[in-house]
C-alpha cells in the first residue's frame, strides 16, 4: 500500500498543478492592426505581460455581437477593472468597421480605457482570424432604397483568454450568459 | 488487486474531485427588456419586446417598420449546421391564440439598419407592429445598451 501511494502521489500533483492546457500558442504571431483611435497595434506582442480576454464581433451585427461585447464589459466589470488584465473585440468586417465606426460603437457600450477594438487591412485580420480559428463568412445580401448593399456575416461565437506569455489557454461560447462567471473563475486560477 | 479497487473506488473520485473535472454549471435568469440598442447614425440597431395575441385565434406578424431606419427586418438569430452563429429574415412569425412572443437577444428580434440618426441612450423609439388580425400596433421603445 505504501508503494502504491508513494507511486501515485506525484501523479496526483503533477495532475492538479499543471495550469491549463495550451489551446494555440500565438507568441510567435505578429500582427499589424489598428484600434479605435487609428493607432497601430501590434498584437499579440503589445498585449505581452498581461492577461487578454478576446471576443470577436462586427458592428452591423447589434444581437449576437452585442451580447460578446456586453460579456466582455461584464468580466471586466465583476472583476473591478483589473490592471493586468487587456480586454479587447476584434471585428472580422475590416470594410466596414473602420476605427471611427469602432470608436462609436463602444461609446454607444460605454466601454472602459482598458478595452481595446481591433481592425486593420483586411489581409492582417483575416490572418488573425486564422490563428484564432474564428470563422466568418458573408451569408445574407440586402439592399436599402436608396440602393446601399447591406450585408451579414455567420460567423463564429468566441471568448478566449490568453495568458501573459500570448497563449490562448481558455475559449468559450462568447455570446452564452454564464460565459462571465467561467471567464472569471478560470482567469482568478491562473493569475 | 485489493489495493486496485481501493485505487479504483476511492483514490480515482479524489483525483477527480481535487482538480475540478466536474465543473459547477452556472445559470443566470433569463431577463427580457423592452428597448432599442444605442447606435450611430448609418449603423445598425435591434429593437426587443414582446407582444400579446389576445386574439382567440392565432395571428401573424408579417412586418415592423421604424421611422429612424431605412431599412428595418424581422430577424432571428440561429447556429448554423457547421457550428456557426447568423442571422436569417423571419418573412413572418405566427402567434397562438392567447401567447407571446418576445424578441430578445439571441433569438428573434427586430433588425433597424442604416440608421437614418444617431440613437442615445435616453431616446425612445417608435416602432410600428403590422399584424393579419390585430392591423397596426405602434409602441414606443427606450433606447438602452
Amino acid at each position: 500500500m505504501k508503494k502504491l501511494i508513494i507511486l501515485l502521489l506525484p501523479i496526483l500533483i503533477i495532475s492538479c498543478n499543471s495550469g491549463p492546457d495550451v489551446i494555440d500558442d500565438l507568441s510567435d504571431t505578429s500582427f499589424e492592426l489598428l484600434n479605435q483611435d487609428s493607432t497601430a497595434v501590434i498584437f499579440p506582442d503589445d498585449f505581452e505581460g498581461e492577461f487578454v480576454v478576446m471576443g470577436f464581433i462586427y458592428t452591423n451585427c447589434p444581437d449576437i455581437c452585442s451580447l460578446i461585447t456586453q460579456n466582455l464589459m461584464r468580466i471586466q466589470q465583476d472583476m473591478n477593472y483589473p490592471d493586468d488584465v487587456h480586454f479587447i473585440a476584434a471585428t472580422f468586417d475590416p470594410e466596414r468597421d473602420t476605427p471611427s465606426i469602432l470608436k462609436k460603437y463602444g461609446e454607444a457600450f460605454g466601454v472602459d480605457e482598458n478595452f481595446t477594438f481591433l481592425t486593420g487591412d483586411s489581409t492582417e485580420v483575416f490572418a488573425l482570424m486564422d490563428s484564432s480559428r474564428v470563422r466568418s463568412q458573408v451569408s445574407m445580401t440586402d439592399t436599402t432604397a436608396d440602393g446601399r448593399e447591406l450585408y451579414f456575416i455567420n460567423h463564429s461565437d468566441k471568448i478566449m483568454v490568453l495568458d501573459k506569455q500570448s497563449r490562448v489557454v481558455f475559449e468559450y461560447g462568447g455570446s452564452q450568459p454564464m460565459i462571465p462567471s467561467l471567464v472569471k473563475e478560470d482567469l482568478n486560477k491562473i493569475r | 488487486m485489493r489495493y486496485l479497487a481501493y485505487f479504483l473506488t476511492v483514490l480515482v473520485p479524489l483525483v477527480m474531485i481535487s482538480c475540478g473535472a466536474e465543473k459547477e454549471q452556472v445559470t443566470e435568469e433569463e431577463v427580457v427588456e423592452e428597448r432599442v440598442r444605442p447606435a450611430a447614425s448609418g449603423g445598425t440597431s435591434a429593437a426587443y419586446f414582446s407582444y400579446s395575441n389576445t386574439f382567440d385565434k392565432p395571428d401573424t406578424l408579417i412586418s415592423v417598420n421604424s421611422a429612424v431606419a431605412r431599412l428595418t427586418q424581422i430577424h432571428e438569430s440561429y447556429e448554423t449546421e457547421d457550428g456557426m452563429t447568423g442571422m436569417r429574415e423571419r418573412r413572418e412569425v405566427i402567434i397562438p391564440a392567447g401567447e407571446n412572443v418576445v424578441f430578445k437577444q439571441g433569438g428573434l428580434h427586430v433588425m433597424m439598419m442604416d440608421l437614418r440618426k444617431d440613437l442615445s441612450a435616453g431616446d425612445s423609439v417608435g416602432v410600428e407592429l403590422e399584424l393579419k388580425l390585430a392591423g397596426r400596433v405602434s409602441r414606443l421603445l427606450p433606447v438602452q445598451p
